[in-house]
């Protein structure tokens, strides 16, 4: 064997390229002439060791189709949906506690929220707290809350404000109010936000308007009062208990802005809004 | 090839990509750049590439990918290889990667990518062919060349 064949089969065995005859010629050439080894071995260093490396942002490679997004997205969708449905259910067992009463007591249940009038301006916080039981100026089969809008009464200073004002309901606002209350419209049926804009709703004294060839009952009542439990109250009615949580969901909302409703309608110190939920 | 058959790639060969960019580039940032384009191109032709062809196909891109990026710096930085920098001969394995590293950049740019090939990745002949786009007599002429100047340059450190 020539130098020349030695070193093609040298580095062809390097490159692990030789077949089997190859192989068995080489090292038989070899095993005959150990005075080559050195040489072989200098070959041999001209492979390249083992070496690793890691690339380093693999995640930035990976790839999702829209197929499977949209499955995740789906499933995150279905998580907050169903999360949602659990604080709603919280949330209404809380300001609607139906099932904490007796069964052999009518069931009325009643809730107030306290806004604050002058300290709003001052802090966003809201007190509320929560009464049950029964109410004898309304039927004593029937579901409702009341939401009271009252000058602040801290912990500190539980002294409350009395009112000292008599408040007539014109007939437009009354047509307005039900208006809005019109059956199909059922998602407004609560118009806190919308009777923020009616400027010239004066409560009158047992005042009451019941539309009773719709599913929406609507009173507006108003009786001079000499304290905060017998402020001017606007009543809401629903038949179905659906409608009603809807506008307690409704008053949820828009009870931020109770302060501006209650200064732009009754220019009053007390608002109660109850929302009444009828057994039939 | 699939999503999954993608991904698969990603975990299979994006190391060995990378190792085969950054080794003959030296640039950290330049090889991720390239491999990221490499995989790019990949899944978007993923339905032409079967997974079978999917390495070779990855390391095609990088391989003319990395001929282009050489053209447009082709005055890089080199800094040549000085035995006698070395007072005695190398021992330990770190010195022995080291040189051998020294050793590889002293070849011109096919040669190295070619025993790249060959060494880190195993490919055939004929397999380095179809990536890199030379004919198979090519390859074996470049890759007998670089052993032989690799040899020549170790020989300096490794004294037997």
């Amino acid at each position: 064997m020539n130098s020349e064949r030695l070193e093609e089969l040298m580095i062809r065995a390097l490159d692990d390229e030789l077949s089997k005859e190859e192989w068995k010629e080489l090292q038989a050439y070899l095993a005959a002439h150990p005075e080559l080894q050195a040489e072989w071995e200098k070959w041999q260093l001209t492979r390249l060791p083992a070496e690793t490396c890691t690339y380093p942002d693999k995640q930035q490679l990976y790839r999702h189709s829209r197929k499977r997004m949209k499955y995740l997205y789906g499933m995150a969708a279905a998580a907050c949906i169903a999360g949602l449905w659990i604080l709603g259910k919280m949330f209404m067992s809380a300001i609607h506690p139906v099932s904490n009463w007796a069964v052999d007591q009518p069931q009325v249940s009643t809730s107030a929220i306290f806004i604050p009038k002058e300290e709003k301006q001052k802090s966003d916080v809201i007190s509320s707290t929560t009464r049950a039981g029964i109410d004898s100026f309304h039927h004593p089969h029937t579901y409702h809350s009341v939401v009271s809008h009252q000058p602040i009464v801290s912990k500190t200073s539980a002294k409350q404000q009395s009112l000292s004002i008599h408040d007539t309901v014109s007939q437009e606002t009354i047509m307005q109010t039900i208006n809005i209350a019109q059956t199909g419209n059922e998602a407004d049926v609560l118009p806190l936000d919308r009777l923020a804009a009616i400027t010239d709703l004066h409560a009158k004294a047992d005042t009451s308007m019941v539309i009773n060839n719709h599913k929406i009952q609507i009173h507006i009542n108003s009786t001079p009062a000499s304290n905060a439990a017998d402020a001017p109250v606007l009543l809401l009615s629903a038949r179905s208990p659906r409608t009603f949580n809807r506008i307690i969901l409704a008053v949820a909302r828009t009870v931020d802005n109770a302060h501006k409703i209650q200064e732009s309608l009754f220019a009053s110190d007390h608002i109660r809004i109850e929302l009444q939920q009828e057994n039939h | 090839m699939t999503e999954k058959e993608y991904n698969d790639c990603v975990d299979l060969y994006a190391d060995r990509l990378y190792r085969f960019v950054v080794k003959n580039l030296g640039q950290e940032e330049t090889a991720r750049d390239l491999v990221q384009v490499s995989f790019e191109r990949l899944w978007q032709h993923r339905k032409e590439v079967a997974f079978a062809k999917a390495k070779s196909y990855l390391f095609t891109i990088a391989y003319h990918a990395m001929i282009d990026h050489l053209r447009v710096n082709r005055f890089r930085h080199h800094v040549p290889l000085h035995p006698e920098a070395f007072v005695q001969q190398p021992r330990t394995e770190w010195e022995v990667k080291h040189i051998v590293e020294k050793a590889l950049n002293e070849l011109d740019q096919t040669q190295k990518m070619l025993i790249m090939l060959k060494d880190y990745e195993g490919y055939r002949y004929e397999e380095i062919a179809q990536i890199t786009g030379l004919s198979l007599a090519q390859v074996k002429v470049y890759l007998h060349r670089a052993r032989k100047s690799l040899k020549q340059v170790l020989e300096k450190y490794f004294v037997s």
